[in-house]
């Protein structure tokens, strides 16, 4: 358990030093169809053209979609092996693209993509496996929050095994008690070997998924957890607890 | 198959390609915990108690033995600080939602639960929480109880159901947290076509479904585990009586055995009420002055061996009947009708219902050699067709139609024929519906279109048949247009019939008794017999020809002589006045359906000396002068020929009743009171003079059956006996294609 909740995050292989069998790969959505009011033909053209004048090796492709032009996060530019996704893409980006994603690895913010479902990158999210970001100030209570994500995965599961059904119930019980300010002082150690049975005995990897947000929330929030256990108080003001 | 080596706890282990990381550690005696996991069941690897420590390198993780691949090199722990971590935690997780009321439990002493919480020293859970609260006992049916809350959600009884009965009845509703066991939609088991054969009861590890009857009748340390072999149909089913004293509390599947794998159906392990009531004879009746009265057994055989002698020397030995029951044992049935014929010197000896299977007997025997199923039960698994002749199957022999129905899910086809298909709708391929009494008529059908066409397997046919061309000839006015008129079917469906018949090899023939005691049409079985043989199924595996004997012990009754081949009809005599006694050995010829109306209304009206052994006092004792108490199947020791041919060794589970006798006393006593030597035989003394007499039973020992049964014809000691007959021929040569 010690490992799980100390472990870093992944070495990501250096942007830019991708070896010339890995063409960098980009898709531009619906770009072979000129008539398109969006204008990703024009930034497909662009693009191929602006490879090809800095003689950029390129896998440029297509993505093939049913869009008539009227989707307002488009165009759309995917890297999908960099795991970005830029959206509302217009052509003054397309060197940008070139030059500083693909070549030096930095991320053009105003464009990307924040969505769960397609930017996946590990040093913008707690945990890859989670597949989650999410911004939160000081006035949520971190514990809460772990109470909350558990209780989401436990109607997910589907309930076939023990380490699952009954693990994932039983951590939302413990994270229960401690905002209520029932929990014991061992609280912290039981949620660690609920996790780590979890992670290791259960028949697939939901469960193990599932408690990795609580394990990246102790990880990075500890201190919280100790206030709610030792001195029955919620840093955040929101646990009503005594 | 090639053998692999892995290293389980530093030990060397060989292990079968294939095998799971369980089932190597089983070969080698090291014991892995389980709890969803069963042998007969295919595994869920829900519980994930079984895991284990794979060892790689400097790293290990755990992974589920029951279904986990063992591989050549592998290095396994099983009882390691994780490993014994990771069972406490589950096991604690288990028991944090299970009422921990083990003092009432109904399955206290079986429930692996706990003696899993035992081994693990788990008092109760750490983790204390939410806990489910259903109704206990919410469905009305009288056999099966259910109590979800103690439920631990391993799936056996789902996996019982789908894969054992073939019923579906049993799944998993709802996500998460709140799953549980259900039928569809939650419905009561009667209404979601539960058949209440129990498999889910025998198979739950706990007492959330358990049998109903004996609740809080006892603890299962107070009862005697015995096993035993059901007398309730031709299948044979082995399966253990649980007694407390001389009560049968409950009946639990066996599952070492090989004629049922564990399987029982819904009488055979719910219906045993009777073996307790209390109405049971405890001492020989007579009547005096019109009331039944106890004597002691001297008085009854006296009077019997007076009664008798006058008889015969009245109206000559012929005088005398003997009608045996199909439920005796092979031995009394043996000793019996020896009995009659050498001390009474009658041949009008029968068993109830014999009319059923005589002319399967007489076919069967005068064209291949030997009765009874060909092949095993078991063997219909490795069957591609399967033609199915008549769907009351489930209604007379269960066990048979489940695996019919395991074989259809494992993906042989099957063709049912029969005018209303009673079940076996889903699984069939295709139905016919032939008028009542054209079955064979239809089977003829096949057997032209399939010779005309030159689809029948021509080198089985040269090599061990003879008449071919006879049966050509003979069938050639069964075209498919006749036939279809005559059964009231279209062309068209019989070509599908033909089809079918063609393209499945190996192609098992199932036929059931009819029923209502009706006899088993001779044309059709001729038929059947002609179809197996010229598309060359008989003596292979998954092929055969499979009738089956009606009662539990048909084969045995015909095999020992407990009828008269020359008249078979005993009870056809009771109205022609030469028959002036009449002995029914536990059985009620009135009481049952398979004697027609006229023969019980000729039992009352003859007026011929009646004596009858029997259980309880039945409707025909009621017309005898002199009522024998009998001995139950619990009660002796002895043998049951199944319809698989496969002798079953039966031991008695409690010393037999006060005031009963078993037969080879009764007849040594009753010889006695007739003043002529007659040896006192034991079960096991007459089992060897039948071993002596019968050369097909030669190699049957009770040291051996005690192992499991065996299958005749078994000539010798070592011999292994016969699953599959015929498999190096026919006995008496080539056989002839023809209708007698």
């Amino acid at each position: 358990m010690a490992e799980l909740l100390t472990r870093t995050t992944k070495p990501q292989k250096p942007l830019g030093l991708l070896t010339p069998y890995e063409k960098p790969q980009v898709t531009v959505c619906g770009g072979h169809q000129p008539e398109l009011p969006c204008g990703s033909f024009a930034l497909y053209a662009g693009l191929k053209k602006e490879a090809e004048r800095l003689q950029f090796p390129l896998q440029l492709e297509t993505a093939k979609i049913g869009c008539r032009g009227t989707c307002r996060q488009g165009p759309y530019v995917s890297l999908p092996r960099l795991g970005l996704f830029y959206q509302q893409v217009q052509a003054g980006h397309i060197p940008f693209i070139l030059k500083e994603t693909l070549l030096q690895g930095k991320i053009l913010f105003p464009i990307l993509r924040l969505d769960h479902l397609q930017s996946v990158r590990s040093d913008l999210i707690w945990e890859k496996e989670s597949e989650c970001i999410m911004t939160l100030d000081s006035s949520y209570c971190m514990v809460q929050m772990a109470r909350y994500l558990v209780q989401f995965h436990s109607e997910e599961s589907c309930g076939k095994c023990v380490p699952c059904r009954l693990g994932i119930k039983r951590l939302g019980e413990v994270l229960e008690a401690i905002t209520q300010g029932r929990a014991g002082g061992s609280a912290l150690q039981e949620i660690e070997t609920l996790i780590s049975l979890m992670t290791q005995a259960a028949f697939c990897s939901f469960a193990g998924k599932a408690s990795k947000i609580i394990v990246a929330i102790i990880r990075y929030f500890r201190e919280e957890f100790e206030t709610h256990l030792r001195e029955k108080r919620c840093p955040a003001g929101v646990c009503g607890m005594m | 198959m090639s053998k692999i080596h892995l290293t389980i706890n530093g030990r060397d282990v060989e292990a079968d390609s294939g095998d799971t990381i369980l089932a190597a550690a089983r070969k080698a005696d090291i014991r892995i915990p389980t709890l969803c996991y069963h042998p007969a069941l295919p595994p869920e690897e829900s519980c994930r108690l079984c895991v284990v420590e794979m060892v790689r390198g400097r790293w290990s993780s755990l992974v589920a033995a029951c279904v986990y691949p063992a591989r050549e090199g592998m290095v396994i722990e099983t009882d390691t600080d994780p490993v014994i971590k990771a069972r406490k935690h589950i096991l604690e997780l288990i028991l944090s939602d299970h009422p921990l009321d083990c003092l009432t439990c109904n399955s206290a002493g079986s429930c692996e639960l706990m003696d899993l919480a035992y081994e693990y020293g788990i008092k109760e859970s750490s983790l204390a929480g939410e806990t489910h609260e259903y109704p206990v006992d919410p469905d009305p049916n009288p056999y099966i109880h259910w109590d979800l809350n103690k439920c631990i959600l391993c799936r056996r009884c789902i996996r019982a159901c789908s894969e054992m009965q073939c019923a579906h009845v049993l799944t998993k509703a709802n996500r998460g947290f709140n799953q549980r066991i259900s039928t569809a939609f939650g419905n009561i088991l009667g209404q979601s076509g539960c058949e209440l054969d129990g498999q889910c009861v025998a198979l739950c590890p706990v007492d959330a479904l358990s049998e109903k009857l004996p609740r809080g009748r006892g603890r299962n340390w107070e009862m005697n585990k015995t096993r035993s072999v059901c007398p309730l149909c031709g299948c044979g089913c082995v399966f253990d009586l649980n007694l407390k004293g001389r009560e049968l509390l409950k009946i639990t599947s066996n599952f070492s055995s090989a004629a049922n794998q564990g399987a029982l159906c819904r009488q055979g392990r719910f219906e045993y009420a009777y073996l307790n009531q209390p109405q049971r004879l405890k001492a020989p009746l007579m009547k005096q002055g019109g009331v039944w009265t106890e004597v002691p057994w001297e008085k009854a055989l006296e009077f019997l061996a007076d009664k008798t002698k006058t008889l015969i020397t009245q109206y000559g030995p012929e005088s005398l009947g003997l009608m045996l029951s199909p439920v005796l044992t092979n031995e009394e049935l043996y000793l019996w009708q020896k009995f009659a014929r050498t001390v009474w010197g009658t041949p009008h000896i029968d068993h109830a219902g014999s009319e059923v299977w005589a002319p399967v007997q007489e076919i069967l025997t005068q064209r291949l050699g030997l009765t009874g199923m060909t092949n095993p039960t078991d063997d219909l698994l490795n069957s591609s067709g399967i033609i199915l002749l008549g769907s009351q199957l489930m209604e007379t022999h269960p066990i048979v139609g489940i695996k019919v129905r395991q074989a259809v899910q494992r993906g042989a086809r099957l063709l049912v024929i029969d005018e209303v298909p009673r079940t076996f709708r889903r699984q069939a391929e295709l139905l016919l519906g032939p008028k009542p009494g054209t079955e064979a008529a239809l089977l003829q059908g096949l057997l032209s279109a399939l010779i005309q066409g030159q689809r029948y397997d021509a080198p089985f046919v040269d090599r061990q048949t003879t008449g071919i061309e006879g049966l050509k000839s003979a069938l050639a006015d069964r075209t498919l247009e006749s036939v279809a008129s005559e059964t009231g079917l279209t062309t068209r469906d019989l070509q599908e019939a033909v089809d079918f018949v063609a393209q499945h090899r190996p192609l098992a023939l199932v036929c059931p008794p009819p029923l209502g005691g009706t006899p088993f049409d001779r044309e059709l079985v001729q038929s059947a017999l002609n179809l197996q043989l010229i598309t060359g199924n008989l003596g292979k595996a998954g092929g055969g020809l499979a009738f089956l004997a009606p009662k539990a012990n048909t084969l045995g009754a015909w095999e020992l002589g407990a009828v008269n081949p020359g008249n078979p009809e005993l009870l056809a005599r009771l109205g022609t006045g030469k028959l002036k006694g009449l002995f029914l050995i536990a059985e009620d010829p009135a009481g049952r359906s398979h004697c027609s109306p006229d023969q019980a209304a000729a039992l009352k009206s003859s007026g011929i000396f009646l004596v009858v052994q029997d259980l309880f006092l039945s409707e025909a004792a009621e017309q005898a002068e002199l009522v024998l108490p009998a001995l139950p199947y619990s009660e002796k020791m002895g043998t049951f020929t199944n319809v698989e041919r496969r002798v079953q060794l039966l031991k008695p589970s409690i010393p037999p009743s006060p005031g009963t006798l078993w037969t080879g006393d009764l007849l040594h006593q009753f010889a006695g009171a007739l003043g002529i030597s007659w040896p006192l035989l034991t079960p096991g003394q007459t089992l060897e003079e039948i071993a002596r007499n019968l050369p097909t039973w030669a190699g049957l020992t009770a040291p051996r059956l005690e192992q499991g049964g065996l299958q005749w014809p078994c000539p010798r000691p070592d011999h292994p006996g016969t699953p599959i007959l015929y498999t190096e021929g026919f006995p008496a040569g080539p056989v002839r294609l023809e209708f007698t």
